[in-house]
């Protein structure tokens, strides 16, 4: 259930840190985006503090992935592992289509957000107070 | 020895095990049974049902207890119709399978004496089998279902049953399917072009971190529920593109209804070979001939190798496969809701075994206080230093053996879910139980002797407090009565209460039955409300217009008052005509050890329960002041706290000292404060029963024996606390109070 994080704590430094998922995340971008990931990951300060608060939500923004294959799942699964051994919980929010339905076809639909996408949570987390 | 003799001899050691693992699981079936009526689409709860029933019937086999396995065999027939959603779970079918339960708990029983073979209890049975396969029946034809939700979720169910068939599918990809070109996705796709897929499951386990991921190296396997009118050819043919880098396991629609055959759609813990079958790390004809061994090394006499073992010294299956597969049993099982069953199932030790301990552990923390006393004499800091060392130890070891013996009460709770639903319909009443602190712990022998006079409690209130729906709603309540069991921990001890919402206890009928049974003298009132309440608790009472058979023999509740006393408890009653009865039985948290708080009046030492004391005033003068009605009191930041002087109380010998110290203990939510000479300190306890005669010892509950030799007397705090509310100048309670007043 994505509760909104406090306020204070929901502002474009938060926003700017989430992590994009790619145009395109498939076997043939796959190495790439995991270097890219890893960077990612070590240099994530934000995230820190809503696990410090008690938000064990790690927000992934999957609006602008619009390609997106089983290899490319499979990154998501491991940076989940990752994710999971820091006590977070990977989160996709606003999933394009192609990402709602590969999440929904490979039994991964954990990650997504309750129907439907704009959900009054997601509105709240998008808009900057 | 021969085999065979070896074999029925290990089976005749093991049927007490089994029988007693058999009582958890009709316990729990008839636990799970109840939760579904609350909640009949909790498909979990259906699942841990039919593995309960799965498991009676299969090691009832083992033991060829050859009545259990036929009977619950159609049991288990119906709950596979409800698991496959041919059947909707209705209260009638409830308490026919409540019923069906109670004929396999008397089954099981009936194996621990196997001549007490009764042929009325076959009659049922057969009776119940008749009607199970009625209630089975009923719904194979799907246009008799005539009428409401059922019918139109057996219609929905129906075809699927004849056209279509729900295939289990494995499908765990190669390594190299990425790189040769295949996208799992799409195949799951394509799959699930052939019919209708659902249940899909993405098992992520063999998948690592993002830090040691090959991007490229593929590691997902999918469990999905396909549902399809196409064979096992064409299901796999959908696969023929991956045929090299997929392990596929198909179940057919028959295993999946077979359940007995097939452990993966039953048992929500797989089993770790078909863990590594779905992982792809073995074949099955690998799987196959390792099991073969195992049973080989097992038939041999030998203790066979674990199977992921001999997987990975014969089929060459990677350790770390063998880890994740472990992992994830490991994940199932504490997941699984069948836990919730197999939490009962601990290392079994004698009761008697544990007794002998604890008692053993008595004599050896009065030796150790007298070995500690000793060392302080001599003065030798070194000696002194290793025996509080060995004291700390010793406390240690009582806490954690004491632990031993504790139990939550919630398992003798959850019993009277039974007794209330039975008891409430055969009344022609609506009552919801509700249990409040199932999980407060209490020694082992207390709960087990405490579960009869519940049980009476609680039936008393079914029969006599709550009323029926008619004559609750002209009562102005809503038709629903309200029962609620709780229990919580309270000064030291454990407090449970039975409170019901029904008419309350009316005075003028109780007070009549009195006179007329010649318990009271004719005409006489007693100026208190509770000692007219405390009346019911006299031998030979019964207040019910109608002498039903439940609780209306009026030889319940002088037992119910002994058998709780004989556990050192009390049992008060509350009620308000009217608005509902409310019992509290106060009992000791064990009956063994406890921590005490040692003090000194004169030559005599006392023990207060330490729980008990809440705060200790140091040495103030000796003289109280008194409040208008004579009792002793002290004033407590701002309030008055009423004071019982110990030497008053008991006539004790020696002069008061010049100063005297307060203790503050806490008793039924009222602080009342004793006046002693010394403070000794925590003092490790060991319980000694006092002998009758010193039964009639009022706010006395026990004896210990110090390290010292001296024998120190143990308070009982409630008791004292009402010796603190009542006590008076005028009247010095004599020490031996005439049993009658207590």
């Amino acid at each position: 259930m994505p509760k909104p994080a406090p306020e204070t704590l929901v502002d474009d430094a938060a926003l700017s840190a989430m992590l994009r998922l790619p145009a395109e995340l498939t076997i043939y971008t796959a190495a790439e985006t995991r270097s890219a990931w890893l960077t990612w990951l070590a240099g994530d300060a934000t995230d820190a503090i809503n696990v410090a608060i008690g938000d064990p939500l790690c927000r992934v923004d999957a609006s602008g992935c619009d390609e997106i294959d089983a290899a490319g799942a499979q990154l998501l699964v491991a940076l989940a592992h990752s994710l999971a051994r820091q006590q977070r919980q990977l989160h996709l929010h606003q999933a394009s289509n192609p990402v709602r339905a590969a999440c929904h076809d490979l039994g991964l639909a954990d990650w997504l957000p309750p129907e439907p996408v704009t959900g009054s949570a997601a509105t709240a987390q998008a808009m900057p107070t | 020895m021969k085999p065979v003799d070896m074999d029925l001899q290990f089976v005749a050691d093991a049927l007490p095990a089994f029988l007693s693992e058999a009582d958890e699981q009709v316990a729990a079936i008839e636990q799970l049974l109840l939760q579904l009526e609350d909640a009949p689409d909790d498909r979990d709860l259906l699942d841990a049902l039919f593995r309960c029933a799965h498991t009676v019937k299969g090691s009832a086999g083992i033991f060829g207890l050859d009545a259990v396995v036929a009977f619950t065999h159609h049991v288990e027939s119906l709950l596979d119709r409800l698991r496959a959603g041919q059947l909707q779970f209705s209260p009638g079918l409830s308490t026919l399978l409540l019923q069906c339960n109670d004929q396999i708990r008397a089954l099981v029983t009936a194996a621990k004496h196997p001549s007490a073979d009764d042929a009325a209890g076959d009659a049922e049975r057969s009776a119940l089998v008749q009607r199970l396969q009625a209630a089975a029946g009923a719904t194979q034809v799907p246009a008799d279902a005539s009428s409401g939700v059922s019918a139109a979720a057996t219609a929905d169910a129906a075809p699927a049953c004849s056209t279509h068939a729900l295939w289990q599918i494995g499908a765990a990809f190669g390594n190299d399917t990425f790189r040769n070109g295949m996208d799992p996705l799409t195949i799951l796709r394509y799959v699930a072009g052939l019919g209708s897929m659902s249940q899909v499951r993405c098992n992520t386990d063999a998948v690592p971190g993002l830090e040691a991921l090959d991007a490229e190296t593929c590691h997902l396997a999918f469990d999905f529920a396909l549902d399809t009118d196409a064979d096992q050819a064409a299901i796999t043919a959908a696969f023929s593109f991956v045929q090299d880098d997929c392990t596929l396991t198909l179940q057919p629609p028959a295993a999946t209804a077979g359940i007995a055959t097939g452990p993966d759609a039953t048992l929500a813990v797989s089993r770790l070979g078909d863990l590594l079958l779905d992982l792809g790390a073995v074949t099955a004809p690998e799987l196959h001939s390792a099991l073969q061994t195992q049973a080989d090394s097992r038939a041999d006499g030998a203790m066979p190798a674990p199977i992921g073992q001999i997987l990975q010294t014969q089929a060459g299956v990677r350790p770390e496969a063998v880890d994740v597969a472990l992992q994830t049993q490991a994940r199932q099982r504490s997941a699984s809701p069948a836990g919730a069953a197999d939490d009962n199932r601990f290392i079994r030790v004698h009761a008697d075994r544990l007794d002998t301990v604890i008692n053993l552990l008595g004599e050896l923390v009065i030796a150790g206080a007298g070995a500690q006393l000793l060392a302080r004499q001599s003065k030798q800091r070194s000696l002194v230093e290793a025996n509080t060392q060995i004291g700390r130890l010793i406390e240690e070891i009582r806490n954690g053996t004491l632990k031993l013996r504790m139990v939550p009460v919630g398992e003798t709770f959850s019993r009277f879910r039974r007794v209330v639903r039975d008891t409430a319909a055969e009344l022609g009443k609506d009552v919801a139980l509700e249990i409040v602190g199932g999980d407060t712990e209490l020694d082992k022998s207390v709960v087990e002797r405490i579960a009869d006079p519940l049980m009476h409690l609680v039936r008393n209130g079914l029969d006599h407090g709550l009323e029926t729906p008619a004559q609750r709603l002209a009562a102005g309540k809503s038709a629903q009565g309200r029962l609620v069991l709780s229990a919580s921990h309270e000064g030291g001890g454990i407090l449970i209460r039975i409170q019901d919402d029904g008419r309350g206890i009316q005075r003028s009928k109780l007070l009549a039955r009195a006179w007329e049974r010649g318990l009271l003298p004719q005409g006489h009132t007693p100026a208190d409300d509770n000692d007219i309440l405390r009346l019911i608790f006299e031998p030979g009472f019964s207040t019910a217009e109608t002498v039903t058979n439940l609780s209306g023999r009026g030889v319940g509740m002088d037992v119910v008052r002994r058998n709780i006393e004989a556990l050192r408890g009390t049992v008060a009653i509350r009620s308000t005509e009217g608005a509902g009865s409310t019992i509290d039985i106060r009992l000791p948290l064990t009956l063994a050890i406890i921590d005490g708080f040692l003090i000194g009046v004169g030559g005599t030492k006392f023990i207060f329960p330490l729980e008990a004391v809440v705060e200790v005033i140091e040495s103030r003068p000796a003289a109280l002041q008194e409040d208008a009605r004579g009792r002793a009191c002290v004033e407590l930041r701002g309030r008055v706290l009423p004071v019982v002087d110990l030497r008053r109380l008991y006539a004790l010998d020696g002069c008061a000292p010049p100063r005297v110290s307060v203790v503050v203990l806490q008793a039924g939510g009222r602080p009342f404060g004793v006046a002693v000479d010394v403070l000794l300190g925590q003092h490790q306890t060991v319980i000694k029963p006092l002998s009758r005669m010193f039964k009639s010892l009022r706010g006395i509950s026990g004896s210990s024996i110090l390290g010292s030799g001296e024998v120190a007397l143990i308070f009982d705090v409630p008791a004292l606390g009402q010796l603190a509310a009542q006590a008076d100048s005028t009247a010095p309670a004599s020490p031996m109070a005439p049993s009658a007043m207590s």
